[in-house]
């Protein structure tokens, strides 16, 4: 019989909370990032999905995600924990054995928060609130869920293939990061790029703060992920504080040599880069190797957000550049410096004498990419038959808290 | 391996921050008010 461990459930739960703030700390990143006009309907993207995904998670979302396989196909899971039925303060070991079934799924459920909410970055100042609603709903439903069944489900095709994605690697930050550019894509430039219009951030303390609030609810979505205080939970911390701060050392000096003066914003997006990059990898590599993930991460994100640039597409906050392309860096990264002296669980990597995980690791963040961004690129034609996906260019040129919210983030009194 | 590559990182980072340039971006005196003791384009 399994026993619950008071210590791994009081982090596992101090855990879910730390992934909690992430999002409120999102808002207040990309708050930061958007003009004074936007900040607002920007904040209420994190805050308001929060909410959503929060109830969403137990009526269905848990069940298709980790519930039990749908016919053996390895595919999403099936309805039977509906409402979190059989879902109950009893462990379950398909997942973990020392903590309530409730406490993983509770802990899961702030992943699910997070990943449709780092989208929200590439449509920031001109989606339509409805749009973003609906939006969301369906993509946690039909991108997310399944996803997360792939990799870390009982059963899931890509959890039986032997895919390592100790935090989210490919289920949080390549599905929302090429979701992020496919939306952009679909939504279209904001209409500055005609009116000239100055889009530089608003609020750059707002910035630092949030990626601050970010990076302390890192700790708890990497090294929580451990599902146990143990010595692996430990070892995901310092890779993860690790990670950080060499990518932000990096992003910084690329930026200071491309610009000419070392960028408070580059060092908090080389900051987020080096999370996104060490999530997958953090429970199975060393701290040399972390370092070296945050040094690569950088370098390859940079020239993402350079190469997006060329693409002319508007993804706002370059969410596509630091998510999709840092989690492609971290997953790929996995399977190069995995060893099983770190975590006895897992696998060696191609540097470590196994060859085989990192084109295992490949076939998971080519599925991701193409899955996410098929399947976003049909729900935001399917949204906007019944809601326009975008405001009219007079609501964007008004900005999105007034002509959303009727609501304004400084008064002028 | 991955200690002596991680090191030498690190110390190529730290020895660019000495030789980077220094440059200050002027602000323009039309579009924000200008602390006293910054450059301006004018």
């Amino acid at each position: 019989m399994d026993k619950i461990s008071a210590g791994d459930t009081s982090w596992v739960l101090a855990s879910a909370a730390l992934v909690m703030i992430m999002t409120p700390g999102l808002g207040f990143f990309y708050g930061g990032l958007v003009r004074r006009k936007n900040v607002l309907s920007t904040v209420m993207h994190s805050f308001f999905i929060l909410c959503l995904i929060s109830v969403q998670w137990v009526l269905w979302g848990y069940s298709l995600a980790f519930g039990p396989d749908w016919k053996g196909l390895g595919i999403i899971g099936d309805l039977s924990w509906i409402g979190l039925n059989g879902v109950g303060l009893k462990p379950n070991p398909d997942y973990s054995a020392t903590i309530p079934h409730q406490a993983y799924m509770v802990f899961q459920l702030m992943f699910a928060i997070i990943t449709p909410a780092l989208i929200s970055g590439a449509f920031a100042e001109r989606k339509r609130f409805k749009a973003f609603v609906l939006f969301s709903l369906l993509w946690a439903t039909f991108v997310y869920d399944p996803l997360a069944h792939w990799v870390w489900g009982h059963g899931g095709w890509l959890n039986k293939l032997g895919a390592l994605d100790f935090a989210g690697g490919t289920v949080v930050h390549i599905s929302s990061g090429v979701s992020a550019l496919v939306a952009a894509w679909v939504l279209g430039k904001r209409i500055t790029h005609k009116t000239g219009e100055d889009v530089e951030p608003h609020d750059i303390p707002m910035v630092v703060l949030g990626c601050a609030l970010l990076w302390f609810g890192w700790f708890g979505f990497n090294a929580g992920s451990a599902l146990a205080a143990n010595g692996l939970a430990v070892s995901a911390f310092v890779n993860t504080n690790t990670a950080a701060a060499m990518a932000a050392l990096t992003w910084l000096t690329i930026s200071w040599a491309h610009k000419g003066q070392p960028s408070v914003v580059g060092a908090t997006a080389g900051a987020v880069a080096g999370l996104v990059a060490i999530t997958p990898a953090a429970g199975y590599v060393t701290p040399a190797a972390s370092i070296l993930i945050g040094l690569m991460v950088s370098l390859v994100c940079y020239a993402a957000v350079m190469l997006r640039d060329k693409m002319k597409v508007d993804d706002a906050l370059d969410v596509w550049a630091v998510h999709g392309v840092g989690g492609t860096v971290g997953a790929l990264a996995t399977g190069l410096f995995a060893t099983v002296a770190i975590n006895s669980g897992a696998a060696n990597g191609l540097f470590y004498g196994n060859p085989v995980q990192l084109k295992i690791q490949a076939i998971a963040v080519f599925s991701a990419w193409i899955f996410s961004g098929a399947m976003t690129f049909i729900i935001l034609k399917v949204v906007n038959v019944f809601v326009p996906l975008r405001v009219t260019e007079k609501e964007e040129a008004m900005g999105l808290d007034l002509s959303q919210h009727s609501e304004v983030a400084y008064s002028p009194s | 391996m991955e200690l002596i590559a991680s090191m030498v990182a690190f110390f190529v980072l730290v020895g660019s921050w000495f030789v980077l340039p220094a440059t200050s971006r002027t602000i323009e005196p039309a579009a924000h008010p200008v602390p006293e003791g910054l450059p301006t384009a004018a």
